[in-house]
């Protein structure tokens, strides 16, 4: 029909990810998560002095959690907003209405959010490192996994921000996502929690519920790394299948609903 | 070329569920190299019918091929460019950036897409705003974007969504010379407009949409209107406007009536 040559199905979702990548590092929100992560080592610099022993693993501890903040602050908005947005402007039109499929453009979205993540994470990691090596002289490898990890439940969370994205608003899906990660962190507190419910409809639900989340506690080595305990690589590759799980699940999903949508 | 075959859709509102039958057992086909216009009053269905080809919204029944091929096939949208109504874009990319993005998308390797990225700039008057980020643009850069974004393929099968609104005299010109010359070149373009003398200098054919319904096609085009008023004879074949008001605006009336 046409003489244009016809890119494979994962160049096209390339491009996407591509052009999702430029525009997010070009969206305000990730010069302020920048700002925010120059800030907090600024924080740390200026609290180090004061720090002794103990302290510095305080330091240590404060620097992983914040990369892990900023990281669920930045995969909240963009996951959030991402599909929703394009459709809220209309520009999803044009790009569905070149030969792509929807599956290849929520692979796009999402690969280029993660992507967004990534370099987000690896800014403040930099910073990090360099803090902990130059100034603290603490450093060491452990540390490094841990923010794989952290990086790793990013991409997570990401997925269920983009799932959430696709069936509910902005607003909503920010929340969705948020009330996940707290979930997902307290996995194992809430299961505590259903034994103690009384009726056993309510156990069951509570229950079945955790059981479908993921348990984000299992991306969580902050407490060794900072102590300097070696991760043990078994640990590394459970995660990593299991992160590598759930993501699969929920862009499938993803799709499956997307698929459906009718772009009005 | 584009084929719709008994097609229907109903939209649920969100209050009450209610459903509401939008389009119902459309079907006409458009034969390739013509310029066909769809024409009816707001609400009437020309941009659902649009996005159906598209494969934006599915229909209920019925079915839509491109060239042979089910639009549910993205493979169908291969040799298609597509305007919507009121196009809009990423604001934190420039327009070359942009241009090159749907290129890269249609398939357009990436000597031709610059080069013709280049091209639709001068052609289209976007020259001097290219590498501006899109955020400053006006309306009418939008839509002379939005054109850019459909010819980067060099697309057989133009799907245009009020091509008209929101430019100037001008750039109305501009943008009708353009379409002529697409239609020149052999291309099939399906249009919707309000503008009924530019469809009566572009388009081939037009259909009447009456509430979702194809209530008349038009076979020949009237002669445009300057030459119709330098024509002292009466006139054999009747005016858009008449027949506009003849289909679309009498079957209100009767509506109201009821
Ligand atoms: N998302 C939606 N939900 C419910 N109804 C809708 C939706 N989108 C459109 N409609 C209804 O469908 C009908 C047809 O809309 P459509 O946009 O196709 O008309 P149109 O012919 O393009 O009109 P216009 O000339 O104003 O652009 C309208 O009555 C509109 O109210
Ligand atoms: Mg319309």
């Amino acid at each position: 029909m046409s003489s244009n040559s016809y890119a494979s199905r994962g160049s096209r979702a390339f491009h996407v990810a591509a052009h999702t990548l430029l525009e997010t590092i070009r969206d305000r929100v990730f010069g302020v998560s920048i700002l925010f992560s120059a800030m907090l080592l600024g924080a740390a610099l200026v609290l180090s002095p004061l720090a002794a022993g103990e302290q510095d693993k305080i330091i240590m501890d404060l620097g992983l959690a914040g990369i892990s903040v900023i990281g669920l602050f930045l995969a909240l908005f963009i996951g959030a907003s991402l599909v929703f947005r394009e459709v809220e402007r209309r520009s999803i039109y044009t790009v569905l209405s070149k030969p792509i499929a929807r599956d290849e453009y929520i692979l796009g979205k999402y690969c280029g959010s993660v992507l967004t993540i990534v370099l987000n994470v690896l800014m403040m990691s930099v910073l990090y490192v360099l803090l902990v090596s130059l100034h603290l002289e603490t450093f060491h490898m452990g540390l490094l996994s841990a923010i794989y990890l952290i990086a790793l439940e990013l991409a997570v969370i990401a997925a269920f921000s983009l799932f959430f994205s696709v069936v509910s608003s902005p607003f909503m899906g920010a929340f969705f996502t948020l009330a996940l990660f707290v979930a997902g962190h307290l996995a194992r507190d809430i299961l505590h929690f259903a034994e103690l419910v009384p009726a056993e409809s309510g156990r069951m639900i509570l229950k079945g519920i955790t059981y479908m989340l993921p348990n984000l506690e299992y991306f969580n080595v902050k407490g060794m790394a900072v102590y300097g305990k070696p991760i043990p690589p078994d640990l590394l590759l459970f995660a990593t299948s299991y992160g590598a799980l759930y993501i699969v699940g929920v862009l499938l999903l993803t799709m499956l609903v997307f698929r459906r949508k009718d772009l009005q | 070329m584009i084929r719709v075959d008994h097609v229907s859709k109903d939209f649920r509102s969100d209050f009450l569920r209610r459903r509401r039958t939008v389009v119902r057992e459309l079907s006409f086909e458009m034969r390739p190299g013509e310029t066909f216009a769809l024409l009816g009053a707001n609400g009437a269905g020309k941009t659902t019918t649009m996005k159906m080809i598209l494969d934006l919204i599915r229909p209920d029944t019925g079915s839509i091929t491109i060239g042979g091929i089910d639009s549910r096939d993205p493979m169908a949208r291969s040799a298609l460019g597509y305007l919507p109504e009121q196009p809009y874009f990423s604001p934190h990319l420039t327009g070359f950036e942009l241009i090159r993005y749907y290129g890269a998308l249609a398939g357009v390797s990436r000597e031709i897409r610059e080069e013709r990225a280049r091209n639709l700039i001068r052609s289209l008057g976007l020259q001097g705003a290219e590498n501006r980020r899109i955020r400053h643009y006006s309306k009418g850069m939008m839509q002379r974007l939005g054109f850019a974004q459909v010819l980067i393929s060099d697309p057989s099968v133009l799907v245009l969504d009020e091509p008209m609104s929101g430019l100037d005299p001008v750039g109305r010109k501009e943008i009708r010379d353009v379409l002529l010359a697409q239609k020149e070149k052999g291309k099939t373009i399906l249009l919707s407009s309000h503008i009924l003398e530019d469809v009566e200098r572009i388009c081939d054919r037009a259909g009447f949409l009456v509430e979702g319904r194809m209530e008349e096609i038009v076979e020949t085009m009237p002669a445009p209107l300057p030459q119709r008023r330098r024509d002292d004879a009466p006139r054999s074949v009747p005016s858009l406007e008449r027949l506009f008001v003849e289909h679309v605006h009498s079957r209100y009336k009767e509506k109201i009536a009821e």
